[in-house]
């Protein structure tokens, strides 16, 4: 029978399976969408690390999708957006039904889970809408043309629904980081995981029979480093910390500061009431109606805060950050027109310029008497 | 909409790491709906006794279809939802089980058979085997709840799953069966042509996590019959030593599937059943056609006796 637990991304109580218990600290991320180009670099990264044995082959724990018409698995948002039907955002709290509170009788939560072909498409809706604009759109939809990059990832939940449904108690959250893990050796493969995760972040293998998610890259967060999925981003989209409650945020723990304190990064489907840990700079271009049921009621708000972060040297600092080293950033400090970053024990781990030097040469070289091109 | 005005709910934090809580929580039902059965309900033993005949010689271990099962009387059990924990059953499928039993002097054989009509043995995300268990009460004073036993009141398990039984009678993998055509480039650490198999093994044994683990489920590496301790639904622990036997065998739509194990053995964990014996027994089925998993399956109304005389 449910607990009562307090979720802070819907300012109200919720009902839980278990009693509340945080761990000693939150593993947390921002993903800046705005910086996404899609390379599926991280994908990869994540697939050549961690899931490249037999039975993994359809398993992406990363992947990227193109908003509105990518998925993977295929409506896996769609789905549980229809199961829940419409739900109702107050002006303090969400006044909607979570998918813990929305169970069926005899459920522990409102789930479904996807047939085995709706992991076969991870590039199913990818840049469309991104065909020849005058040529006029190719598809008729009720919003004008846009889309966007939605990296995913587990989002390490305060409540995972994982955790709520396993019958066999095999999943865990760890007291140390927040992790959450499927544990190998308990795992009797029954998928509970699979139809209560409402992101699909659990996964089946076939040869071994148990269910597998994303660990989090735990070995490298004990060791002080981010993820695989961090480190090798391309766009220097994310940053990995720990996340505080909002009453004890901390304004130089970078995490805190875009999440709690400047609210420009929100969680994903925070009405589903996991209370995720993934945080998304929402896109700018996009219809806000489609970014508040993803998001949120403060999209509009995170949206004005991050254009203004070219006059804001501590908010610029901050993104600037980002995938500027391998190692976990506990705080952060901008002075002058640096911004620094330091590990858990105050050392200093990297310094970023907040204005890259820009060097302009003439475009004749009189010593060599040619024109400079660009590409010379 | 349920919120959190109901002041039968419990409202205040638990501090602590929640993997700790687990086991101690689990248990507990705070303000339970009025649907679900009452702790006596577990308790129930049933006016029916399966009768276990004795044998001379061997017993059909691997034959459910075998002219012995003759001699043995048939009881049918009626199988209900189950609805005593989240996840319950919505919808019953398999009303009844038949049940018949033959022992010798080291060794019971039960052989249970039912109807369903598609033998599911496939393993996919979305595909469920059928299944089916035999459980024992470890001790009968006091009495554990026959739905999974209780934490100080353990039971004894033999589990039954057809897509392990495919698995360890095909020798082949799932992914073999249901993606015949896959291709990856590569695999780490597997062996290319002309290669040593073992060299790279336990490189290669790393990529199958819960295989590395050691976890006794791998499709293959299970045993058809698998032996199991309950100490609640949430505490199942898998034997060190297995050994039961059995096999099952689909026919004209229904499953004959025999569970045999010996009658006493040095293991703790086994529920003693020393031949002249009064016992009690509880059955469970699953249909994988319907999704049927853990919890949701079909179960006995009570504990059965049990005669071994
Ligand atoms: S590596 Fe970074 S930029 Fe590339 S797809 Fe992944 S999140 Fe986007
Ligand atoms: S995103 Fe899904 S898999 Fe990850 S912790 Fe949350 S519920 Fe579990």
């Amino acid at each position: 029978m449910p607990h009562q637990v307090f979720n802070w991304q819907i300012n109200r109580k919720m009902d839980y399976w278990y009693p509340e218990a945080r761990p000693q600290r939150q593993w947390a991320a921002v993903f800046d969408i705005n910086k996404c180009i899609a390379c599926q670099t991280c994908t990869i990264a994540c697939k050549t690390t961690w899931t490249s044995g037999r039975g993994q082959e359809t398993m992406l724990w990363n992947n990227v999708e193109t908003k509105p018409f990518g998925f993977y698995p295929t409506a896996w948002d769609l789905r549980i957006l229809k199961m829940l039907g419409a739900q109702k955002w107050g002006k303090e709290e969400y006044e909607g039904d979570t998918i813990f509170e929305a169970a069926p009788e005899g459920e522990r939560y409102l789930g479904y889970r996807p047939d085995d072909e709706d992991w076969a498409h991870p590039n199913l809706g990818e840049d469309e809408c991104s065909e020849p604009i005058e040529k006029g759109a190719y598809l008729q939809v009720p919003h004008a043309v846009w889309f966007f990059y939605l990296a995913r990832i587990c989002n390490h939940c305060t409540y995972p629904a994982c955790l709520a449904a396993c019958p066999r108690g095999a999943i865990y959250k760890r007291q140390e980081d927040g992790i959450v893990l499927i544990d190998q050796r308990q795992c009797r493969g029954h998928r509970e995981c699979m139809q209560a995760c409402p992101y699909k972040k659990t996964f089946f293998n076939p040869v071994t029979g148990t269910s597998e998610k994303c660990i989090g890259c735990f070995p490298a967060i004990e060791s002080g480093m981010q993820p695989q999925c961090f480190t090798n981003c391309i766009g220097k989209i994310r940053l990995h910390g720990f996340i505080s409650l909002p009453e004890k945020a901390r304004e130089d723990n970078p995490i805190d500061y875009l999440v709690h304190i400047r609210k420009i990064a929100l969680p994903l489907y925070p009405q589903f009431g996991l209370e995720p840990n993934v945080y998304y700079v929402p896109p700018l271009h996009v219809k806000e109606k489609f970014l508040v049921q993803m998001f949120g009621p403060q999209v509009e708000a995170a949206k004005e805060a991050y254009m203004k972060a070219k006059d804001d040297p501590t908010l610029l600092g901050c993104l600037l950050l980002f995938g500027s080293t391998p190692r976990i950033i506990h705080s952060f400090k901008v002075k002058g027109e640096t911004a620094y970053a330091y590990d858990d024990k105050g050392g200093e781990i990297c310094r970023v310029p907040l204005k890259e030097p820009v060097y302009i040469r003439p475009y004749f070289d009189e010593a060599r008497a040619v024109h400079r091109h660009n590409i010379s | 909409m349920r919120r959190y005005g109901d002041s039968k709910r419990i409202r205040d934090s638990v501090a602590g790491y929640l993997l700790v809580t687990l086991a101690a929580l689990l248990p507990v039902r705070i303000g339970a709906a009025q649907q679900t059965p009452s702790p006596e309900e577990g308790l129930k033993v049933l006016p029916l006794t399966v009768q276990s005949v004795a044998v001379k010689g061997a017993l059909p271990l691997n034959d459910p279809l075998s002219k012995l099962w003759g001699q043995a009387k048939e009881v049918t059990v009626k199988l209900i939802p189950q609805t005593a924990q989240e996840p319950k059953l919505a919808k019953a499928s398999i009303g009844t089980v038949r049940v018949r039993a033959l022992h010798n002097d080291g060794w019971v054989a039960f052989r249970l058979d039912w109807a369903d009509p598609t033998a599911d043995n496939n393993l996919r995300s979305d595909k469920f085997g059928d299944a089916a268990a035999v459980e024992f009460p470890m001790k009968t004073n006091p009495l554990p709840d026959y739905r999974m036993g209780s934490e100080d009141k353990p039971v004894h398990l033999l589990l039954w799953r057809a897509d392990r039984q495919w698995a360890k009678q095909s020798g082949k993998t799932f992914l073999e069966r249901n993606y015949p055509r896959a291709h990856s480039d590569t695999y780490p650490f597997a062996p290319r042509a002309g290669e040593d198999k073992i060299a790279n093994q336990p490189e290669r044994d790393q990529y199958l996590a819960a295989q590395a683990a050691g976890n006794p489920i791998v499709p293959g590496i299970a045993p058809i019959i698998e032996e199991l301790n309950a100490a609640t639904w949430n505490q199942l622990s898998v034997q060190t030593h297995q050994d039961a036997r059995g096999i099952g065998v689909h026919r004209n739509g229904r499953w004959f599937v025999v569970f045999a194990r010996p009658l006493v053995t040095a293991d703790a964990n086994d529920a003693p059943l020393p031949s002249g014996s009064l016992g009690l027994v509880a059955f469970a089925v699953w249909d994988g056609g319907s999704e049927h998993a853990h919890a949701r399956k079909m179960v006995s109304e009570g504990w059965v006796r049990l005669k071994v005389k």
